[in-house]
């Protein structure tokens, strides 16, 4: 086999496995559910605890300093808890050190973008395009934008590809 | 101090009648103990007072949130549903056994849901009786 051909077959093999790899990553990869206790602790009572790196910093702050209305139910916390939680949740943030994950998130907003919900992101939105039209979320009952596990079975544990 | 025996009767009419937990059965006591502060009137917490506020519609809160029935379930026996679709397991004592033995955590949740449901805080004899209301379910 010439040096040449070996190279070719090299990069082909190479470029094979990128691809796979990245097919694989697109649906099997996870978003560690957040561990920082008095997060899990204040956060999941009433819903999910989302993920801190699907919105960016500027939207927690505005979350966090808006608990007395909070998606319609006063959800206040007391000063210290609030703090260490906003703490956590801004350096997890989808521009922060959650960008690895984060970033897909941030993608079409625009820098001080803030928005209040993870579905008005527009990789959210790109990614429920079809079920959006469709109105799967207008449905009474449990298939609110909100409700991952509704659908995505495992997104408590991280999983939200499935 | 006439007043204060007729609390103290009407307290000890009311809580040992019950296998509450200390906790519990403090927690009923210190709202006893603020109920009279708030209002010279008071005299016992009543269930059924409690049952009528834990089942009518109020007004002044959020408009999302008209009843504690709107995410704790028609009856304190049946599980609840928060809005963003997470079970809230009964208040019902006889249900959920470990409820309210947590001073704080009541403290927290009255503070939040007596704001979304009447737009105030919750008066200590309104507190007390709904925690009557429950611990006798």
């Amino acid at each position: 086999m010439s040096h040449r051909r070996v190279c070719f077959s090299l990069l082909l093999i190479a470029s094979a496995l990128l691809w796979s790899d990245t097919a694989w990553a697109d649906r099997h990869e996870r978003i560690p559910p957040a561990t920082h206790a008095p997060t899990v602790k204040a956060c999941s009572d009433c819903h999910m605890l989302y993920p801190a790196e699907m919105l960016p910093k500027a939207s927690w702050e505005k979350i966090m300093k808006n608990l007395d209305n909070h998606f319609g139910e006063t959800a206040t916390l007391p000063e210290g808890e609030r703090q260490e939680i906003t703490r956590y949740l801004t350096r997890m943030a989808g521009d922060g050190d959650g960008r690895a994950w984060g970033r897909k998130f941030l993608r079409g907003l625009s820098e001080g973008d803030a928005p209040m919900r993870i579905s008005e992101t527009p990789y959210f939105q790109r990614k429920h395009g079809k079920k959006l039209s469709a109105g799967v979320f207008k449905k009474e009952g449990s298939r609110s934008p909100a409700n991952c596990p509704a659908c995505h079975l495992q997104a408590a544990q991280g999983w939200y590809e499935e | 101090m006439k007043a204060f025996i007729v609390w103290m009767v009407g307290l000890a009419t009311v809580v040992p009648q019950h296998a509450w937990s200390g906790e519990q059965a403090s927690l009923l006591e210190k709202y006893a103990r603020q109920a009279r502060q708030e209002s010279p009137d008071f005299t016992v917490f009543q269930p059924q007072r409690g049952e009528l506020f834990f089942t009518s519609r109020h007004s002044g809160g959020k408009p999302d949130t008209p009843a504690c029935t709107t995410c704790h379930g028609a009856t304190p026996t049946s599980s609840g549903m928060t809005r963003a679709n997470k079970p809230i397991e009964p208040m019902a004592i006889s249900k959920t056994p470990s409820r309210f033995a947590d001073p704080d955590k009541v403290e927290k949740w009255f503070g939040r849901n007596c704001d979304s449901v009447l737009g105030r805080p919750c008066t200590a004899q309104e507190k007390g009786d709904v925690l009557v209301y429950l611990l006798k379910q």
